[in-house]
């Protein structure tokens, strides 16, 4: 299983890199969240949908280590799913 | 949409905010604060600090944190409003309308430390603490230090996901916790947009997210980063007034679909198809059970609505009709929408010509001999009507002037040591959105001179029987096509006697001048007079009443007083209601026709010649009931060739001016019409002595006399000439 850290901001302008690199993973994943200070909707929404791709394929996109942004984040957006293995 | 347009709404409902503000504060002051007026207030101070930090605005979204923070803990029951706090409050109120107004200009923010150091003091559970500006300056760092840009979190991931659980069989029955839906736009991520914020507003509520939507997600590959395509469902506690909840919404309110129900309503609805996410791995006991499972591949099935259809928001109480008693209010503005001021003024503009346009119809008509067909009439009609209601759209009650007010008089309370009750009446009364922008200069000297020169001191009032708070009253209602503003106070009335020894002393009039008790109250719009012994920076310059009659002129108004000593003063305003259509007598002078506006004219007059005294052509003067008026040939003071010279021949028009009554010399009086005012300055160039021009019914243009500079310029060349 590969491993991504995630970058510190996670905002609108850096989602499409990171979106880049998310679909160069074709298998599972593990989102290392240890250095994210900032996430915005869009980028939640970028873990969630390679979540889903993830899971349609049989394979796991799952957050570790969440930094406390990145948790509040989720559990703002109710997307504590990525924190949890999807199978 | 661009940023300023945005900008510009935000502003407005600043504005809106503000006044609900004050006018609830009010209430909490006058009858005591209840539930319903303490939430309106917090509402309006929550949503000017949203809109103020998603445009940057930090010193206002600091400022409104503070004072939202002890609005809260009023609200929750932590604090009671009592005088000293609701004093805070309004201190509180005098600082936020600064914040915004130097939000607005791009200015410096205003000196906040003091009042944030006294809602602070309440926010760390300390009474209501007095204003104490020097000493707490020092100590208080400023609000763009403290301004907090996020809630503080204590952060518990598991405490937070555990909370999502819903209550406990055999909990407490209280209001149903409601259910919000909350579907961004696609677009919602654009000029920095983010659904995020919102959703953690809503936690700040209580509410906790109760699943994810992603239903219309697509795969890694086919996702477009920069649009939304998820939805939320949101769980609030039934106590969260509705209100709050959309006032979450305030600024994307046209940027998604949005719905709010009741939970007993949303069990009543059919369950939710959509591939929804529980917001926690784990299944939840009475989720449906679908919203629990494993994440469905989201392109597979299209999302349905949740229980209640997802609506467009404004619309939301109409699709709720058991929707509880606040949401009412909320959407009782749906009804409107906002116009663009320059759009309003091309269509007034246009309509403006249309009764130009018909008027010259209807005199085409007339010289061939068919002017009195129906047709015609009704056209005539249905201008009219169309003019005014054209009209009416930009009138505005005056309660947006009046609404400054309180605040007037509090700096005044706490200048002077007085103490004053404002009584308020006819604010709704609605008049041309130009008088009432400006009227605010005039109505603020009035209020000052009232409290200032007119109520005695609080020692004073108690010595001569009169309650210590003195009565300061504003109103305004519509008499005879014109707009009344009145302010009267209960305090020492004019001292006649004093005025007239004043004027003397400044020698403004001649000590043995023969003055009526009306001449003597006029004396206080003659320039330069205050009967003020000292001078502070409320009044004492003697800057005040006649530049307020002459703002008030200006406007073609009038400004009146009556006054009993001992007993108080009135001074009433008369204003038109629009600047835009003139109440005109149209005259002929020589070949040309010009407009005298009806507001200055006395009366008109055609003398004997016994009447007359002349000093030469177009000069003299008129024994009017005993009183000699200067005459004015108009004519001659426009140079117009063939004009009547002979007084005993002529018209005279008898006008009212700030200097006096004169009298016009007219070749003769054609019509008194309503005429369409046209700007010079817009036009053409200003030109001295005009005020604007019109179109009449045969196409000619016809120039609108500025009667007081005309009088004045005369006054002035015969002074001159004498000297």
């Amino acid at each position: 299983m590969n491993a991504i850290v995630l970058p510190a901001v996670i905002d609108l302008a850096a989602v499409h890199s990171l979106a880049a690199t998310l679909r160069g993973e074709p298998g599972s994943i593990l989102l290392d969240g240890t250095a994210v200070e900032r996430i915005g909707g869009a980028g939640i929404q970028l873990l969630l949908s390679a979540h889903a791709t993830a899971a349609a394929a049989g394979h796991v996109a799952m957050v570790e280590r969440p930094s406390e942004a990145l948790a509040a984040a989720i559990a703002t957006a109710g997307a504590g799913i990525l924190l949890a293995p999807d199978r | 949409m661009e940023l300023d347009e945005i900008l510009a709404i935000f502003f407005q409902e600043c504005e809106e905010g503000l006044a609900q503000v004050e006018a609830n504060l009010a209430t909490a002051r006058d009858t005591g604060p209840d539930g319903e007026t303490i939430n309106t207030i917090f509402r309006a101070v929550h949503s000017i600090k949203g809109g103020a930090g998603a445009f940057g605005f930090e010193a206002l979204q600091g400022f409104s944190h503070h004072l939202e923070t002890v609005l809260d803990l009023i609200r929750t029951g932590e604090r009671t409003a009592d005088a000293a706090l609701t004093d805070l409050l309004f201190a509180a109120f005098d600082v936020l309308s600064d914040h915004v107004a130097s939000a607005q200009s791009g200015g410096t923010p205003p000196a906040d430390t003091a009042v944030l150091a006294r809602l602070e003091a309440v926010t760390h559970g300390a009474p209501a603490p007095a204003a104490e500006p020097e000493a707490v300056d020092e100590v208080t760092p400023a609000v763009a230090d403290t301004a907090p840009d996020e809630e503080p979190m204590d952060f518990d991931l598991d405490a937070l996901l555990a909370s999502i659980d819903l209550p406990a069989a055999g909990a407490p029955a209280g209001p149903p916790d409601w259910l919000v839906r909350f579907k961004p736009a696609r677009g919602a991520f654009d000029n920095g947009g983010d659904p995020l914020p919102l959703l953690r507003e809503l936690e700040r509520l209580g509410g906790r997210a109760v699943s994810v939507d992603l239903g219309e997600l697509p795969m890694l590959d086919a996702l477009v980063v920069d649009e939304c395509w998820i939805a939320w469902t949101y769980r609030l506690p039934g106590e969260v007034a509705r209100t709050d909840i959309e006032a979450v919404f305030d600024f994307v309110i046209d940027q998604c679909t949005l719905a709010i129900q009741s939970e007993e309503d949303a069990e009543t609805a059919p369950p939710p198809a959509a591939p929804a996410v529980a917001s926690t791995p784990e299944p939840e006991a009475d989720l449906p059970p679908e919203a629990a499972a494993p994440a469905a591949p989201p392109s597979v099935v299209p999302a349905e609505p949740l229980a209640d259809p997802v609506v467009p928001p404004s619309p939301v109480a109409a699709a709720e009709p058991a929707a509880r008693e606040p949401a009412a209010a909320a959407n009782a503005g749906s009804a409107t929408i906002r116009v663009e001021l320059d759009k309003l003024d091309r269509l007034v503009n246009l309509v403006g010509e249309l009764v130009i346009t018909q008027a010259m119809l209807s005199q085409r008509l007339s010289m061939h001999g068919v002017g009195a067909i129906d047709e015609l009439s009704d056209l005539d009609h249905l201008t009219r009507e169309l003019q005014d209601s054209a009209m009416s759209i930009r009138a505005q009650p005056v309660k947006s002037v009046f609404s400054r007010v309180p605040r007037i008089i509090r700096e005044l309370e706490a200048g002077t040591g007085k103490r004053v009750r404002l009584e308020v009446e006819g604010e709704m009364t609605e008049v041309d959105k130009t008088v009432v922008e400006r009227i605010g200069e005039p109505l603020t000297h009035m209020i000052r001179n009232a409290v200032d020169h007119g109520l005695e001191s609080p020692d004073e009032r108690v010595a001569i029987g009169k309650p210590a708070e003195g009565v300061v009253r504003l109103s305004a209602e519509h008499r005879s096509g014109r707009i009344v503003i009145s302010v009267s106070d209960d305090g020492r009335g004019i001292d006649r006697a004093r005025v007239r020894a004043k004027a003397v002393e400044r020698g403004i009039v001649a000590p043995d001048a023969h003055l009526t008790d009306e001449d003597i109250d006029n004396l206080i719009f003659a320039p330069g007079f205050t009967t003020a012994a000292t001078v502070s920076n409320i009044s004492g310059r003697g800057v005040g009443m006649d530049v307020v009659r002459k703002n008030v002129q200006a406007l073609g108004g009038r400004i009146g007083i009556s006054s009993r000593f001992g007993k108080g003063s009135t001074f009433a305003l008369t204003l038109p209601l629009t600047l835009a259509i003139l109440d005109g007598m149209v005259v002929s002078v020589g070949t040309q026709t010009y407009v005298i506006p009806l507001a200055h004219v006395v009366e008109s007059l055609r003398p004997e010649s016994r009447e007359v005294r002349a000093f030469g052509p177009g000069e003299g003067v008129l024994d009017v009931r005993g009183t000699y008026l200067p005459i004015l040939s108009i004519g001659r003071l426009l140079g117009i060739p063939d004009a009547c010279t002979d007084p005993s021949s002529a018209v005279l028009v008898v006008v009212e001016t700030d200097t006096g009554q004169s009298i016009l010399m007219v070749d003769g009086i054609q019509d008194q019409r309503q005429v369409v005012v046209k700007s010079l300055e817009a036009n053409y160039a200003p030109v001295t002595g005009l005020s604007g021009a019109t179109v009449l019914g045969d196409g000619r243009v016809a120039l609108i006399l500025d009667v007081e500079t005309l009088v004045a310029r005369q006054r002035a060349a015969s002074r001159d000439l004498a000297a």
